[in-house]
């Protein structure tokens, strides 16, 4: 794992039992203004880190370290991060106010500059309108809101996130995304966990993925998903023709080395990740007149065995896979060195908008 | 055709004849006494100085003494609710002692400690026969229904509130007084006031430690063995009233927001 320079927080070797959950032996550094994204699925142990990190449940072996003071086992208010409880953890008997002045009150703001520094995150958050309602009255993105104010109100080192989109619908989603990406873009050191691998693409600068109660691979995005380390990730459709990619409108896709993919669904001018299913991927030895938009000649790189098929890595400007069948690479006579042409569907393009971009 | 459930059923008939039985079994005594009892015989009692001073006597201890353990109890129910040790279940179990001993063996158990101090030091002597014995009596019988309550109300306030309110800096004192205690007090004013209602109502143990100064339900048991019961009647009547009015107090109390309780 590459060393990170001016890491906020370090967690080395820790280790956690609890409620016969185990994790083991977890390591990861987050730097200073990182979008941070612990990936895996339900029961991988991603909520029992968070916990730990945050001083709820005790840890059994290893330091978690912030900004160079270790607060293995700081007591849970001396640690500085905000914790955003998935159920968002609300006070019910205090108004929206009372909510998000609570740790400005523990920290011993004056009245008056309790109720600027609220006005101020109310108004971020676009919810200034709801500071005297009771929790009660609110939905569930409003209640959001208000949870992430309360928790950015005493200005947490690190901000961690539980499943933050897993209660919000479609729309709220985009909402909450921008949300997140400007607080970040402030300078907010975010931890953020989930098991929905395009949260984690499009806000990510560095993923670690999560099996079984331990890490199994750091990295970008791209090193993630075009190198997956983990069967988790491997499944995913997708994984391995993974590129970073600018969205230039009219279904256009521009990879970083020119080449242009059309793709169904429209999303202009976007930075983000383009991902297209490797057994989507045609390989013909002449050039096919289909229905397929996407069409590319390219040179055989590179082809091998697995469980699934044959792996064909064809250089067509750009690194993309193909998964064919055995009597497939029979008939076509596959080796590296011998020219092919490539095709696959527009519906096969899938791009993920991501701001976040390299760290 | 009749719809089903109109239908007489013969089983929810019998059924409400035996409750409405048990119903009559408990209202008949009370609203009787009511109505026996004539308006003259009530107004005399009442300007009575030996009843008014005994009723504000009793009311007024009863008052002191869930007040004063209640400062006790409170923390007591937190510690039974948020933490863990070992002999846990066989304290939590010691809590419900005075509510199944009988109340004259808890008066003289009560007795017997507060004597056994008495060669040591003056104090414990001096409760006896006070309005301060009495309160330890009233409390003693009395203080299971506030911690009990305390301690549902605490075991119902979600722990993730208390540890966001943690994460959030907050100190465990300011988290318990501005979390926990707040979203139990429902809970905790249904106990005090149960304790209160039960203490004022306390004969046996009472009465073993101090006969004097007279609290209500001695006194009704003083002028019924000394007097008879057409004497006793008002003074029962009338404190009967007050329990009754502590007892619509309490159904007062707002049942806790299942919703606010996330």
């Amino acid at each position: 794992m590459k060393a990170v320079s001016n890491p906020v927080l370090q967690v080395k070797g820790l280790s956690v039992h609890f409620e016969g959950f185990s994790l083991r032996d977890v390591s990861f550094d987050v730097a200073a203004g990182e979008y941070f994204v612990i990936l895996g699925l339900s029961g991988a142990g991603k909520t029992v880190i968070m916990e730990a990190i945050a001083g709820l449940i005790p840890c059994k072996g290893g330091i978690i370290v912030l900004n160079g003071l270790d607060i293995t086992h700081a007591p849970i208010g001396k640690r500085r991060v905000g914790l955003l409880f998935q159920d968002y953890a609300i006070f019910p008997h205090l108004s929206v106010y009372g909510n998000i002045a609570y740790a400005l009150r523990s920290m011993g703001f004056s009245r008056s500059d309790t109720g600027r520094r609220v006005a101020e995150l109310a108004e971020d958050a676009g919810i200034t309108h709801l500071l005297r309602r009771k929790p009660q009255t609110l939905s569930g993105g409003e209640l959001q809101r208000v949870a992430l104010c309360r928790t950015l109100a005493h200005d947490p080192e690190v901000l961690l996130l539980d499943e933050p989109f897993s209660a919000l619908d479609v729309a709220k989603k985009d909402e909450f995304r921008n949300i997140l990406r400007s607080i970040n873009k402030s300078g907010k050191t975010i931890l953020h966990i989930t098991h929905d691998f395009h949260e984690a693409i499009s806000l990510a600068h560095r993923i670690a993925v999560i099996e079984n109660g331990t890490l199994v691979q750091t990295g970008t995005p791209e090193e993630i998903f075009r190198f997956p380390a983990s069967d988790f990730i491997a499944k995913l459709s997708g994984v391995r023709n993974f590129y970073p990619a600018r969205s230039e409108g009219d279904r256009n896709i521009k990879l970083s080395n020119g080449s242009v993919l059309i793709c169904v669904k429209e999303t202009p001018g976007a930075e983000g990740y383009v991902m297209i299913s490797p057994a989507g991927v045609v390989l013909s030895e002449i050039p096919l007149s289909s229905s397929m938009a996407n069409n590319l000649t390219g040179i055989i790189a590179n082809c091998f065995y697995t469980p699934n098929g044959y792996e064909v890595e064809v250089d067509a400007g750009f690194m993309i896979t193909a998964i064919i069948s055995p009597q497939s690479f029979e008939k076509l006579n596959i080796h590296p060195g011998k020219p092919i042409h490539v095709a696959f569907k527009a519906s096969a393009v899938h791009f993920v908008p991501s701001s976040a971009g390299p760290f | 055709m009749q719809p089903l459930h109109t239908r007489h059923n013969t089983f929810s008939l019998l059924m409400t004849f035996m409750g409405g039985l048990a119903m009559l079994f408990i209202a008949a005594p009370v609203f009787g006494i009511l109505f026996k009892t004539g308006f003259p015989e009530l107004k005399e009692a009442l300007i009575d100085r030996n009843v008014t001073l005994s009723i504000s006597r009793t009311l007024a201890i009863s008052f002191a003494a869930t007040l004063f353990f209640g400062l006790f109890s409170i923390p007591l129910a937190w510690i039974f609710s948020r933490r863990n040790f070992r002999g846990k279940r066989l304290l939590r179990g010691l809590v419900n002692i005075p509510i199944i001993i009988p109340h004259s063996a808890a008066g003289i158990a009560l007795l017997s400690v507060l004597s056994s101090g008495r060669t040591s030091s003056g104090f414990a002597a001096d409760l006896i026969g006070t309005p301060a014995g009495i309160a330890l009596a009233m409390a003693f019988v009395s203080i299971p229904f506030l911690i009990n309550a305390a301690i549902d109300g605490f075991s119902a306030v979600p722990e993730r509130l208390e540890k966001a309110a943690l994460n959030l800096g907050a100190s465990p004192a300011r988290v318990f007084f501005t979390i926990s205690l707040p979203l139990a007090w429902r809970q905790i004013l249904t106990g005090a006031i149960m304790m209160f209602g039960r203490g004022m109502s306390e004969f046996g143990a009472v009465i073993i430690i101090a006969y004097h100064p007279m609290t209500v339900p001695v006194l009704i048991y003083e002028r019924f063995t000394s007097f008879g019961l057409a004497y006793a009647r008002p003074v029962a009547v009338i404190f009967i009233v007050i329990s009754l009015l502590v007892f619509v107090v309490l159904r007062l109390i707002p049942h806790p927001d299942k919703k606010q309780q996330q």
